[in-house]
């Protein structure tokens, strides 16, 4: 889906980074707010970044947080990030041919401590899942970035040459796309949790 | 008069619905829990029976979390708490997903002493036999400790016992349920191994407590941990210190 919206996940051996526009457009055309959290936590290590149709990314993303909550209190231990993924496309995939789909595309990031290594994964409005991904880009500005990645990715980035690669992206997301998104949201994950980092302002 | 006993939504004359009777005996044939609300922890104590050597220990709980900040032990039939702990789960998630907020301890009880009188009250259905002991914090960060009976009664205490051991532990904890002794975690945890050792055979293996605390720093969260052997054989060694001291003392004054 080639929505207004922007997501943006990097994943090498240590890391998950996540970055989400904080726009949410009314119309088409209209910027209400630039302060509008796109994140879902599913866990201690586990986070959703989530875009689409605004009432089905609230809708969808509570849905989702309760519903793997729910599987923490029963069995005593949170799913892993893999699973998510699938649980998550299966949500999706269930509803697709009915008249409640949700209309939303997602990144999961996070850290699974039973392979003790980061995953990257995403599911869009159709139930399309890629799992394990080295990097990934949601929204209509992620085409432009596939290429920025494909030149300076590498498996073994330190947190700040990720962080710079992200700049490099939300810098072109800035100068190609006609839509004024100014600030994101950062979120870094890796074997000690999840961190909030400063948001950022382009 | 044996007629009456036989369909539960039928009263005898005298007054007594016979099939929730035989449930709430069910309750004290049950192992001992005992539930205390300190200051600021709630502690849940159970007695774990002696269980055949092959068997795997992990898949025998009494102490159930069923949110972040709830959790609960029962006394009874183990297959009927499981189907009710699910439930209770599946509300407080539901619950927040409505409204937001986590549940109050107060209306999870409620919930689960609602779900239990509805058992009573229609035709072709059983009582839950179970008893259960549901201690939590509410969203403002006070302690609770609620009580459910397979009727649907529920009551709220600071601190109460249910199971085969009731009735001695709960006059323990009605004789030395004080201030001192809910100060912290280490007087409650105290007060939670003295109480069940009234009536559970002493080792740590027959014995298993949880506590629930709130953490600091994240208003709204909380941390449930259950002892390892390890601390309770300490906690009880500390107990049979000071009741023989306490022994002493009193030969003393004699």
């Amino acid at each position: 889906m080639a929505g207004m919206a922007y997501l943006f996940g990097l994943r090498t051996n240590d890391y998950v980074l996540l970055a989400a526009d904080k726009v949410c457009f009314a119309h088409g055309a209209i910027v209400v707010t630039n302060d509008h959290d796109k994140s879902f936590r599913l866990g201690e290590k586990l986070m959703m970044m989530c875009i689409g149709e605004d009432g089905d990314v609230a809708q969808f993303g509570d849905y989702v947080e309760k519903n793997l909550q729910l599987y923490k209190l029963r069995n005593g231990y949170e799913i892993t990030p893999r699973s998510a993924m699938h649980w998550i496309r299966k949500a999706i995939a269930d509803n697709l041919r009915s008249q409640d789909h949700y209309t939303v595309d997602t990144l999961v990031g996070g850290y699974d401590e039973h392979d003790n290594k980061p995953f990257l994964g995403s599911i869009d409005y159709l139930g399309n899942a890629l799992s394990d991904q080295p990097y990934l880009f949601r929204g209509f500005s992620g085409r432009f970035c596939y290429a920025i990645l494909d030149k300076l990715y590498r498996p073994d980035m330190t947190e700040e040459e990720g962080h710079e690669a992200m700049m490099k992206c939300l810098n072109e997301v800035k100068k190609r796309f006609v839509a004024n998104l100014p600030t994101f949201q950062v979120v870094m994950i890796n074997k000690d949790g999840i961190r909030q980092l400063d948001d950022i302002s382009v | 008069m044996d007629r009456y006993d036989r369909a539960i939504t039928i009263f005898s004359p005298d007054g007594h619905l016979f099939q929730v009777e035989y449930a709430q005996e069910a309750v004290k044939k049950g192992s001992t829990a005992v539930g205390v609300r300190g200051k600021d922890c709630v502690v849940i104590g159970v007695e774990k029976k002696s269980i055949p050597t092959l068997q795997d220990d992990r898949t025998i709980r009494k102490i159930h979390r069923i949110d972040d900040h709830v959790m609960l032990a029962f006394a009874g039939l183990s297959a009927d708490a499981r189907v009710l702990v699910d439930r209770a789960r599946i509300e407080c998630q539901s619950y927040k997903l409505t409204l937001e907020d986590p549940v109050t301890v107060g209306y999870i009880a409620r919930f689960i002493a609602n779900t239990k009188q509805r058992f009573t009250q229609s035709p072709g259905r059983r009582p839950f036999g179970i008893a259960m002991l549901i201690g939590g914090f509410d969203f403002d960060g006070s302690p609770r400790l609620f009580k459910t009976e397979p009727s649907g009664a529920f009551y709220e205490y600071m601190a109460n016992s249910t199971g085969r051991g009731e009735k001695p532990v709960r006059e323990y904890l009605e004789e030395h349920y004080k201030d001192e002794t809910i100060a912290d975690e280490a007087a409650v945890l105290k007060l939670v191994v003295k109480a069940l050792s009234q009536v559970v055979q002493s080792g740590a293996q027959n014995i298993e407590i949880a506590v629930l605390k709130p953490i600091v720093g994240r208003p709204g969260i909380c941390e449930q941990r259950i002892l390892p052997v390890s601390e309770v054989e300490d906690l009880l060694k500390l107990v049979e210190v000071e009741s023989a001291e306490a022994e002493a003392e009193g030969e003393k004054k004699k």
